[in-house]
Parts: structure tokens; C-alpha cells; sequence
């Protein structure tokens, strides 16, 4: 006798912009993630449905969704631990839908250029002077926020995105802190003009679900958190220090 | 029906999951240590007039309903304090070369420092 679960699948139609749930009843293997569901129910049973995904190994980010009431990645949440169902499978939360369960990122993109997220040089050195020397210390201080995939899944957890939409967000301030801390950076005055502002760290109140969604442990709040300080100490240094206070 | 397409945490967020049920909490506890605020700042006035205000004052914090906001707001600010020393190590990245200091070692010291300043007020008062 086949294994069978059902999924309460959100639907939305762009073009009357409605929304609904449907069920669908899914004959599952012991080994599929909720993402072998949806791609199942995509090929054999109703092939309208719309859902975004590629790697699924947890490492593109594209399968975010809110399973059972919380942001996951798909392609990493297993029937298994969702049994007996039904299983309800949500577009991420704060975002515009597209269609079904895909969402619309330009909301973030947005936000992620404000944070300047590349290295900032005051002038370029020449290629023959060769690379910026970096110990294994120096790295350490900021590569677990390089792990980040952007799959959003923070945004979807963070009521503070979800109540003020222009809150910069955990992934980008995590972006931001990180290139803050990277010593051949040269940015970090560009980039606390907007951390800073009021859309940027001070709005964030430290619920700490980002961190806790987070499929990389990239601890988006704890980034946040440390940026307040780096921020304060940096706004008293430029009263000490008027002159040259942001490197 | 919806008419539009984001999906924005409703009203009654912070009842949609344990951990934002505590910050909730944590934030709500910040109203009481506001409010017992108040209250010293009141004693302190009453002791700068006559010395009859001042005992009618301490009369009425003797009250039933009185008790019962102090226990509350003992257990609220112990709380509050409990939980955001156990947040320092979060926000506080400690670097020993290339490990980052573990989080006992810095949140620990918070504990003692919560541990001794009660157990000072604690033998100022019951001495």
C-alpha cells in the first residue's frame, strides 16, 4: 500500500489576483523532501502549478517557501518529519507574489545595493603590486556571512520587515557587516551612511528568527547586532576624531 | 479573497511561534521595570517634602494590588535580565586568532555580575 500525504498547496492567479489553497493528495517516497512533492504534483497532477527551484541540495536558495508556518528550504524539509500532514506549503511571507509560490526578490535586490556589497577601494593598486595579503585571522572575522544564499528566508521570518517594508533586512545588513569586516575593505564609511539611516540596523528589535530560519547559521542578527556597536563606537569616534574616523 | 499579493505577518505575530511569544514578553516586561521606575522616582520626591507624605506614600505600596505588581515585576525584570545577558554573546564577537571565544565566557560573567549586584541589594536589605 503506497504511502500518501496531503499537501494544502497556496495558489495565486496574478491575473485576478486571487488566492486560495488547494489540496492535493501526493503518493510520496520515504526519502522525498516536500520539494519532490510539489514536482510531482507539477508533472502528474496539475502542471498550472508554479514553484521555483534548481539545486536541490541547499545551495541555490531558490526553493524558500513557508512549510507548516515556517520559512524552509524545500529541497531540505523532509515529508517524513511533516507526517501524518497535511502539509501547508506557502510562498515566503513579506514578498510579492508572482504566481503561486513564487515570489518577486526585487524588494531585496534593492536593498542589497544599498549595503555597497563588493569590496571598496580608495584606489585600485596596480596587478603587478599583487593581492591583498589576508591572514587566516583576518578571514575568520567574516566568513561565516559569506555563507549567506540569499533564499530569503530570513525576510520571510522578520516581523519587522513585515510591519515597517522598508527595514533594510537581515540579509542585507548581514551583507554589509560582513564587507565591513573585511580588512581590504575600504567601505565602511559609504556603507554606515545607509546601515545607519533609519531604514537600517536600529530598526531591528533582535526577535532573532532570521538567525534562527537561517539554512547557512549565518546568524543574520547576530550581524545586526554587532553592526550597532561598530556603529555607536563609530559615531563617537567621529566627534574625537572629525577628520578621518571611517576607514 | 486576497487582492494583494504580499503576505505580511498579521497582528497577532507574536502568537505564531514560541520564540516570538518571549520577545514579546521581553519587550512587554520593559513596561513594568518603566513603571516601578516611577515609583522610586515618587519615594524620592516624597522624601525631599514632609515626612507625612512620605509614610502615606509607603503605606499604600503595602497594598494587595502593590505585592502583587512588585512580584510581577521582580519576575518580569529577572526575565528580561536572564534574557538578554544570554543574547550579549550574540551581539559581542570575541576573536582569540582565528576561534571565535565561546559564548559561555562572555555571557557567563553577565550572570555573576546579575548574581552579586542581587546579592548585595539582598544584604542591604535584610540586615
Amino acid at each position: 500500500m503506497a504511502n500518501t500525504v496531503v499537501l494544502e498547496v497556496f495558489r495565486y492567479d496574478p491575473e485576478t489576483r486571487e488566492s486560495r489553497m488547494q489540496n492535493f493528495e501526493v503518493e510520496y517516497q520515504d526519502d522525498w523532501v516536500v520539494l519532490d512533492a510539489l514536482n510531482h504534483i507539477k508533472d502528474e497532477i496539475d502542471g498550472s502549478l508554479s514553484h521555483r527551484w534548481s539545486c536541490r541540495m541547499g545551495v541555490c536558495g531558490s526553493c524558500g517557501m513557508v512549510v507548516n508556518g515556517y520559512p524552509k528550504l524545500t529541497c531540505s524539509a523532509f515529508i517524513r518529519d511533516y507526517l501524518p500532514g497535511p502539509i501547508r506549503v506557502e510562498p515566503l511571507a513579506n514578498f510579492e507574489v508572482e504566481r503561486d509560490l513564487i515570489v518577486d526578490f526585487d524588494m531585496f535586490l534593492e536593498k542589497l545595493q544599498r549595503v555597497t556589497p563588493w569590496l571598496v577601494r580608495d584606489e585600485e593598486r596596480p596587478i603587478e603590486d599583487g593581492e591583498h595579503i589576508q591572514t587566516p585571522a583576518q578571514l575568520a572575522q567574516y566568513k561565516q556571512y559569506t555563507l549567506c544564499i540569499n533564499c530569503m528566508l530570513c525576510y520571510s521570518a522578520c516581523p519587522v520587515v513585515s510591519h515597517e517594508p522598508d527595514f533594510l533586512g537581515p540579509a542585507a545588513l548581514a551583507l554589509g557587516h560582513r564587507y565591513n569586516l573585511d580588512s581590504r575593505d575600504q567601505g565602511t564609511g559609504l556603507r554606515l551612511d545607509e546601515m545607519l539611516s533609519s531604514d537600517g540596523i536600529w530598526d531591528c528589535t533582535f526577535v532573532g528568527a532570521c538567525s534562527d530560519v537561517c539554512p547557512k547559521h549565518v546568524d543574520p542578527a547576530g550581524a545586526i547586532q554587532q553592526a550597532k556597536v561598530s556603529g555607536t563606537m563609530e559615531y563617537f569616534k567621529s566627534f574625537l576624531m572629525p577628520a578621518g574616523s571611517r576607514k | 479573497m486576497s487582492t494583494s499579493s504580499r503576505r505580511a505577518l498579521g497582528p497577532r505575530w507574536w502568537l505564531m511561534r514560541r520564540s516570538y511569544f518571549l520577545v514579546f514578553v521581553r519587550e512587554l516586561t520593559a513596561i513594568f521595570i518603566a513603571a516601578y521606575l516611577v515609583i522610586l522616582l515618587i519615594i524620592l520626591a516624597k522624601l525631599g517634602g514632609d515626612a507625612g507624605s512620605y509614610e502615606a506614600f509607603r503605606e499604600s505600596l503595602t497594598s494587595p494590588g502593590m505585592l502583587v505588581f512588585g512580584v510581577i515585576t521582580l519576575a518580569f525584570t529577572l526575565f528580561h535580565s536572564i534574557t538578554f545577558i544570554s543574547l550579549i554573546p550574540q551581539g559581542m564577537a570575541i576573536w582569540r586568532g582565528e576561534e571565535r571565544v565561546h559564548p559561555a565566557l562572555i555571557a557567563g560573567p553577565g550572570y555573576v555580575g546579575l548574581v552579586a549586584v542581587v546579592a548585595i541589594v539582598l544584604v542591604a536589605i535584610l540586615r
